[in-house]
């Protein structure tokens, strides 16, 4: 290709405006901003916020007597849950290395990535069966609400309103984490799953 | 010892620079955006040294994360970019040879690549730095074939973008 061919005879004639030893100096002290900093970022405080609300969460249950073996096992699984895909997490990103070819590098960040993804869909999808088994629970025991609620709540018609509102409650909370999430992750991922997308293409 | 390593660092860094300038050249649109790259690049180089052991040359080093840097890590500048900005800016040719024609037609060539994505441009890019296969395939984590079908392509495509 002729065009390209001009080019390549100028490409090492062209001059660029020097660098100076003392600006590269300056610049090696600031901060990066890549994208995969601001994952690592968010990872991290997606993975904390897991662990943490696994700590606190127990005696939320108030007012619902749940059987006295729910609460241990969600409080201890969610944080086992947690510090398994730390760990995953940890172990992946340690993998991400600017040396690497542009695809293993973009394979990499994606598999960290992606460790982090399935936690958090992990942790909504648990927490959407807790509520219904919770929910489930108390609408078909008798001893499954405390007594102090039994009695603001008397007739059938209110548990339903009661369950509907709280099944409504849980899908909109839900629903706003995941719009914040993919909304967050569609713009710091977006490059960087086009640009691997093109790559795994050329490889099929 | 941090400041020994500072020092070998800035001064390969400044002797080999326009390997830098060249990549912010083919990924960004004006000067604000080619300083921004610049500078990501250089954090990234810089956090990436201590693990350079020398055994490739520093300049080969330099072309894995640099277009590392510009394909993966680099979140486009924010600032807003002017269309005058985008063919004219530094097209500084050494004056011994100086051609309009040419002057021209490289403008125009910059002007397409700009247009490819951002691993077609990686691909140019290797090829104007006379890379071969072997090294653009290693350098792109890809076989040597799916180079070469891909780097025909990405002409076919500036031959495209030259002459509708």
């Amino acid at each position: 290709m002729e065009e390209l061919d001009i080019l390549k005879k100028n490409w090492n004639k062209e001059t660029h405006p020097k660098v100076s030893a003392d600006a590269i100096y300056e610049m090696i002290l600031k901060k990066s901003s890549s994208a995969v900093k601001w994952i690592f970022i968010i990872c991290l405080i997606e993975l904390s916020i897991g662990l943490i609300s696994g700590v606190f969460s127990s005696g939320s249950y108030e007012g619902v007597n749940l059987p006295f073996w729910i609460e241990p096992i969600v409080t201890y699984s969610s944080i086992l849950i947690a510090l398994i895909y730390s760990y995953k997490f940890y172990k992946n990103y340690k993998t991400i290395n600017t040396t690497s070819s542009v695809k293993s590098l973009l394979t990499n960040i994606i598999k960290t990535r992606r460790t982090v993804k399935q936690y958090v869909l992990l942790n909504l999808s648990l927490m959407a069966v807790l509520v219904i088994f919770v929910l489930g629970f108390t609408l078909t025991t008798p001893i499954g609400v405390s007594n102090e609620i039994a009695f603001q709540i008397s007739s059938t018609k209110d548990y339903f309103i009661l369950g509907f509102i709280i099944l409504f409650v849980t899908a909109f909370i839900i629903g706003v984490c995941l719009l914040v999430y993919f909304l967050l992750y569609g713009l710091l991922m977006r490059k960087l799953n086009k640009n691997y997308k093109e790559l795994k293409q050329l490889d099929l | 010892m941090e400041k020994e390593l500072e020092h070998k660092f800035v001064t390969q860094l400044e002797k080999h620079q326009n390997i830098i300038h060249k990549v912010c050249r083919l990924y960004t649109n004006n000067q604000d955006a080619h300083n921004d790259l610049f500078q990501e690049v250089t954090i990234q180089l810089w956090r990436a040294f201590p693990k350079f052991r020398g055994e490739a040359k520093f300049s080969t080093w330099m072309y894995r994360i640099a277009l590392n840097t510009a394909i993966t890590l680099y979140r486009k500048s924010k600032r807003k970019i002017k269309t005058n900005d985008i063919a004219d800016f530094h097209f500084k040719i050494k004056a011994d040879e100086y051609d309009d024609t040419e002057e021209e037609q490289l403008k125009l060539m910059y002007a397409a690549i700009k247009q490819l994505s951002d691993i077609e441009k990686a691909l140019i890019f290797l090829y104007l730095e006379d890379k071969n296969y072997k090294e653009i395939s290693e350098t792109m984590g890809i076989s040597e074939v799916n180079a070469r079908v891909k780097m025909n392509r990405a002409k076919g495509k500036l031959k495209k973008i030259l002459s509708p």
